[in-house]
């Protein structure tokens, strides 16, 4: 299946990738719940209070204020489902009559808080300015308040009036309530769709109703059940005090009250209140979890895959000593729906003395998590499935931290692509150079001395300076060269660096790569660079490997694959990078890198290959010495997996 | 032929005034865009360039100079408040993440504009949705999707089509292509050629990437720290660079060629030299890092001296400015004198 | 950063003004004759009249107001309508017994809520992890006084472990001390640790994807002091926050938990005040409270900034 590629080709037609359904906030957070049991059992609890605080005049069994004077403290019995208390009153029906006034002024506050918090929120999230400023007062002002306090003392002068006592504590809510949707709308406010909207003329209460408040609401929700909960124990507290609701009226509070006075005589009491009250909260809170649980931000939970021992090569030839790093038919997986699917899918590579070996790739590729395989730091999501990795001779696969711990720092060092985020920001960089030293073996006081020396070796000129800094003190470019510095506190022979200038500006880069490249030079050490940029590539590798799509495509000295590549989408690759040069139109790959799920049983890159036959589809392609016919050995010098690479002359486009 | 887009004099200026006012982000910048014209806005972070494009879009106001839109004053209009005009200029953002609502579907976020300004009806919203969609290359039954199902890459074609939904005469262009993928790119880019040339659009285009800004616009200008450097045709300020900035950033642009990486090694180990710690706030921004910094530099700010064709800010092409090596810098800046130290 | 500490106890004094006046208006707000309020409708107008001129209260509203506020200041806050003594001396004398039980209840709830975090943390989606949410999530619904009663049967009455009511002052004997305040700190300090469990795991759980945890990791540092060093270090705002807020509740919780074992702290002081109608001894207590509720907020700002670095800017 070749496709013919002409020059002014129409854009290519690409479907999506993914399905899913609508992405509001407060639909998500519906259907966590639908799909909860643990929330729909709350809700359908809740369903059952209301109902029976409804209808309790109608079905239970005997009047809640009736007395039985012959009856008095009874266990439960076939007459009195849940005992009778101390004045002979049936337990059961008091209990249906108890919850109503609960739920009614829990939900007062709740609402009360809420039609306070939303558009005070909204209008100090999205104004900022004085009104910001004055509305956090108040809403300190709120926090300052202790609210139980407050409502023992007005019950002094409204005794008995829920409706007032329940208003104020909605009222000392609407703080919390105000500040939660406030932060939820200044996120969303610095939204580039904000942005967008704003620009293409919406005016504003239209982007605060259609782009804002979607997103606030779900929060709210969460926050709303929270408070039901806590009206519910605030409410039920004030009654057990004797201070909320009327005698006549009975309540769950007052019922464990008066379970407190007779609790020797019949400390059964206490269970029937205390057991509606618990479960009516927990429900609550199983329903606000949920939907915290179901709102952008919460991190999914981590699926743990069963752990597989990486299969040892017992074929793999010895490593001479000039090989520092020896990867073999590397496999890592991740689970992708309920499968591990491998995401890497059998690396083969080496790294020697002295040497800088760059792996190419883009998006997708796997370049990023065969570097975080090789030490060992894959999230826990991930597996490796197969294949060897070596260290000097040493295994580093299918081991514990605990021996990885040996290699780790001292053998081979991690550096990553966001230097700022690499850096704890508590401490001081002294701090933590002076930790990773100490960590190391050096003592506490040569390890000042060193860090300052690590500093100067990495190229900053104020290390006195910088040592007392925090991270965030420092620019994006002083803070890579800290994390270089740390990464040579135990002076590894191997130095793995993941995408280290790609957050970095161009001239600090430069900077960077010049770092590098003296680091492997006078240190004699090896470099192991990933990257996407191919000038980098050019600028610091000897040799360089290409992935696409879980595999090695090609790789050999960086001079030869970048003048004459070997393989079509190395091609494709060179053709896509604008130059300075000229302006012509840029060489597009047509389609889209086929996801894990999709990778057909041939050449991954068949169906986007402008030279592609049908038997590059028919079965899996090996990676083959690109100089001779014969099949690959362990590890060619200049290898490319396109079976068609000796009959095509593949220029770089210039 | 009045220009499309001016820009006069523009000063940004951040955070409350208190003891110490902070460096202006934007410092006395001045730039024009003709209709149909591409311009790029070339700079690394504080450079100021995202700063003048959402002052452009309204987004933020300026502290002080002027912006003129088809020769309106639009200085002091904020985006919510520009109407009409609003449909005339449009933007792309940089994240395809972030700069589509993921609450609601394709056809909800292109026809939003069209429908509030009472431009088109419904219906008609509807199918000019379909027509932009085709324009950038993606399938119709997109439309009623949500951005979640969407590659970064497509994400960004629909940001495009977004921009194209009012029919805008300069599209503000925000780094629309530093978050994707090479291939990726290169797609959006040739996109965006296609559209300028099928649609007669200017763009006012931001990047980091000299390369890709060269490749797209015609003109460019480069800042640093908030001031304009150099302005010249992209062809020849790439080629020949003549403020020793627009040196540095050219020789520390990457190339995908071992030679040619080679050779810019020397050339850039020259063109920075290791930041003075003395420098201070000091009259040229540049001069702090700058292999021919003299006195002259420190306290004096170099005019934008014409040289050709190119507007450069350096007192090396300034006769006047007093520089010792002012009069050889006719056609480009002289080797530098010192062996810089590593940047 | 000390000018950051400043500027929020400067922001902190407008509030405790507000706080003195609205308590102050409670005393307004008592529907019509105060003195009558107090001995109630059986009281006689000699009585009445004589409470009016022992306590000024014929005064006008801002003569009433101006001196209240500049005995406040003075730190006299009136004499108890009832109890003959200064609401001073009774304030003072109820303190020591709520911060004991409050301290307490909080550095328990702290220390097991926040263990167990770390802990759901480091077994995040696995069985360890879902029992200990279920756990956190049942203990979170207990109301106080309700488990305060519970435990009081089991091991004060039934089984006669721990005493069922009073208090010993700690210049008395510290055991017994203790031993006194076991009880009522279970009960306040149960609650609460479903909160801070939560919060915790889910601050250790950012911190521990972050990606200086990996670098600290790739550096071969052992991971109790990856957790327990950086991580916690890391995820400390966020839970302090959650205990100041949680210790404001707490004040809540001691008014019922004092009255259930018979401790002679703020909240009996409260209830007592409240019952008798005795309204300098309330108004005494709630801004007293509120000035705890002002302090430690202020804390918890100090800390936060004491313990990240960023947030000292804001």
């Amino acid at each position: 299946m070749s496709t013919v590629i002409p020059a002014a080709a129409p854009i290519a037609v690409e479907a999506p990738i993914a399905s899913t359904s609508s992405a509001s906030p407060v639909a998500r957070a519906g259907r966590a719940i639908v799909h909860s049991p643990a929330a729909l059992a709350g809700l359908a609890w809740l369903a059952l209070v209301i109902v029976v605080s409804v209808l309790a005049g109608a079905i239970a069994p005997s009047d809640p204020l009736a007395q039985h004077l012959t009856a008095l403290l009874q266990s439960p019995s076939s007459a009195h489902w849940l005992g009778t208390d101390s004045l002979g009153r049936d337990v059961l029906s008091r209990l249906m009559h108890g919850g109503g006034t609960l739920l009614w002024g829990a939900g007062e506050a709740s609402l009360i808080a809420a039609l306070i918090g939303v558009p005070a929120g909204l209008a100090s999230g999205y104004w900022g300015g004085w009104l910001d400023t004055a509305v956090s007062w108040l809403t300190d002002l709120t926090f300052a308040v202790p609210a139980f306090v407050i409502l023992v003392a007005l019950a002094v002068i409204y005794p008995g009036n829920t409706a007032v006592l329940m208003g104020v504590l909605g009222v000392l809510a609407a703080g919390a309530a105000t500040r939660l949707v406030r932060n939820s709308t200044r996120t969303v406010r610095d939204e580039l769709f904000v942005d967008a909207a704003r620009v293409s003329g919406l005016p504003t209460r239209l982007i605060i109703s259609r782009h804002i408040l979607p997103t606030v609401i779900a929060p709210v929700i969460m926050l709303s059940a929270t408070n039901m909960a806590i009206g519910v124990v605030v409410l039920s507290s004030l009654s057990f005090l004797g201070l909320g609701g009327s005698p006549e009226t009975p309540s769950w509070g007052q019922m464990i009250y008066e379970a407190s006075q007779n609790i020797t005589g019949d400390p059964w009491l206490l269970v029937p209140p205390g057991a509606v009250l618990i479960l009516t909260v927990v429900a609550f809170n199983l329903i606000a979890s949920t939907v915290r649980d179901s709102l952008p931000g919460s991190p999914p939970p981590t699926r743990r895959p069963r752990r597989e021992r990486a299969a040892r090569r017992s074929s793999a030839p010895p490593t001479d000593s000039g090989t520092l790093l020896k990867v073999d038919g590397l496999v890592v997986g991740f689970p992708i729906g309920t499968t591990l699917r491998p995401v890497v899918d059998g690396v083969t590579l080496t790294v020697r003395r002295g040497e800088t070996v760059g792996l190419v790739g883009e998006s997708g590729s796997g370049k990023s998590v065969t570097a975080l395989a090789i030490l060992g730091l894959l999230p826990p999501s991930g597996a490796v499935l197969a294949g060897s990795t070596r260290f000097d001779g040493t295994e580093l696969l299918g081991r514990t931290d605990r021996q990885l711990r040996r290699i780790r720092g001292r053998g081979v060092a991690y550096i990553a692509q966001e230097p700022m985020s690499a850096l704890d920001p508590c401490f001081t960089i002294g701090h933590q150079l002076r930790e990773a030293l100490h960590h190391f073996g050096t003592g506490r006081r040569a390890s000042a001395g060193r860090a300052r020396e690590l500093l100067v070796e990495v190229g900053i000129n104020a290390p006195d300076r910088v040592l007392k800094n925090y991270p965030h003190q420092i620019s994006g470019g002083m803070a890579q060269r800290v994390a270089i510095a740390l990464a040579l506190a135990g002076d590894p022979a191997l130095l793995i660096a993941d995408e280290p200038t790609t957050a970095l500006d161009v001239t600090v880069q430069a900077a960077i790569l010049d770092l590098f490249r003296d680091l492997v030079a006078t240190g004699h050490r090896g470099l192991l660079l990933v990257t996407h940029d191919l000038g980098v590539v050019a600028d610091i590798c000897d040799r360089v490997a290409v992935m696409y799509a879980g595999q090695l495509v090609e790789q050999g000295v960086t001079a030869d694959v970048l003048d004459a590549p070997r393989h079509p989408y190395t091609q494709a690759l060179l053709g896509a990078v604008p130059s300075l040069e000229s302006a012509g139109r840029l060489s597009v790959i047509p389609g889209a890198v086929p996801l894990p799920t999709a990778w057909p049983v041939g050449c991954r890159f068949a169906g986007r290959c402008r030279y592609a036959q049908d038997r590059c589809s028919a079965e899996p392609i090996l990676l083959a010495d690109a100089d001779a016919d014969a099949d690959a050995d362990a590890d060619p010098a200049r290898a490319t997996r396109c079976i068609r690479a000796g009959e095509l002359a593949l220029e770089r486009a210039r | 032929m009045t220009a499309l887009l001016e820009i006069d004099q523009l000063q940004v200026r951040f955070g409350r005034s208190r003891r110490r006012p902070a460096p202006p982000a934007v410092d006395d910048v001045s730039l024009s865009i003709a209709p149909g014209e591409a311009v790029g806005l070339v700079g690394e972070s504080g450079s100021g360039k995202t700063t003048i494009g959402r002052a452009v879009l309204g987004l933020l106001t300026p502290s002080a100079g002027q912006i003129r839109f088809a020769g309106t004053d639009i200085t002091a209009l904020p985006a919510e408040r520009r109407g009409v005009l609003s449909a005339e200029l449009q933007v792309v953002f940089q994240d395809p993440f972030g700069s589509l609502n993921p609450t609601r579907t394709i056809v909800q976020t292109l026809t939003e504009p069209l429908v509030q300004r009472r431009t088109l009806t419904a219906e008609q919203a509807r199918a000019r949705t379909l027509t932009l969609l085709d324009q950038v290359g993606l399938p119709a039954d997109a439309a009623s999707r949500y951005p979640t199902e969407f590659s970064g890459g497509q994400r960004q074609r629909i940001a495009i089509a977004r921009a194209l939904a009012s029919n805008p005469k300069l599209v503000i262009c925000d780094e629309p292509v530093s978050a994707l993928d090479l291939s990726t790119q290169a797609q959006v880019l040739n996109l965006l050629a296609d559209l300028r040339r099928d649609l007669g659009l200017a763009y006012l285009f931001i990047g980091h990437n000299l390369a890709v800004v060269r490749h797209v616009c015609d003109r460019v200008v480069v800042l640093y720290r908030g001031r304009v450097m150099e302005v010249g045709s992209a062809a020849a300020v790439t080629a020949n660079p003549m403020h020793p900035y627009t040196v540095a950033l050219v020789a520390a642009a990457p190339v995908a060629d071992v030679e040619e990486q080679r050779k810019r090694r020397l050339a850039r180990a020259q063109a920075l030299v290791a930041p003075r710690p003395d420098a201070g706030a000091t009259a040229c921004p540049f001069a702090a890092r700058c292999p021919y910094a003299e006195p002259v530099c420190v306290s004096r700010r170099p005019a934008l001296s014409v040289v050709g064709g190119r507007l450069v800010a350096c007192h090396l092409f300034d006769p006047d400015s007093g520089h010792s090596q002012a009069a050889e810098s006719a056609q480009r800046p002289p080797v530098p004198q010192q062996q810089g130290g590593r940047s | 950063m000390w000018r950051v500490a400043v500027r929020r106890i400067a922001g902190a004094i407008p509030l405790l003004f507000v706080v003195l006046s609205a308590t102050f208006l409670l005393q307004q707000l008592i529907p019509g004759d105060p003195a009558g309020f107090v001995l109630g409708s059986t009281s006689t107008v000699q009585q009445r009249s004589q409470l009016d001129a022992t306590f000024g209260l014929h005064r006008s509203l801002i003569d009433q107001y101006l001196s209240a506020l500049g005995n406040a200041l003075r730190g006299d806050f009136g004499q108890s309508w009832i109890k003959g003594e200064t609401v001073g001396h009774l304030v003072s004398s109820a303190l020591p017994v709520t911060l004991s039980l409050v301290i307490l209840s909080t550095l328990l709830t702290v220390v097991v809520g926040t263990a167990l975090g770390v802990w759901g943390a480091l077994r995040r989606g696995r069985a360890t992890d879902r029992v200990l949410q279920l756990f956190a999530g049942a203990v979170t619904a207990v109301p106080n006084y309700w488990i305060a009663i519970g435990l009081s049967y089991l091991l004060a009455v039934k089984h006669r472990v721990f005493p069922a009511t009073g208090y010993v002052q700690l210049n008395q004997s510290p055991g017994q001390w203790l031993h006194s305040l076991v009880l009522p700190v279970l009960a306040l300090s149960l609650a609460p640790i479903g909160p801070v469990f939560l919060q915790s795991r889910s601050a250790m759980s950012d911190v521990l994807g972050t990606n200086y945890i990996r670098t600290l990791r790739a550096l071969g540092l052992p991971r109790w002091r990856q957790v327990l060093k950086h991580g916690l270090r890391n995820a400390a705002a966020p839970i302090v926050t959650t205990v100041g807020f949680n210790l404001v509740g707490l004040l809540a919780g001691t008014v019922v938990v004092e009255q259930i074992f018979n401790l002679p702290g703020l909240g009996t002081l409260l209830l007592s005040g409240v019952l008798g109608h005795d309204v300098p001894v309330v108004q005494g207590v709630v801004i007293l409270f509120a000035v705890g509720v002002i302090v430690v907020n202020l804390l918890v700002d100090l800390s936060v900034g004491a313990l990240n670095p960023k947030a000292r800017r804001a």
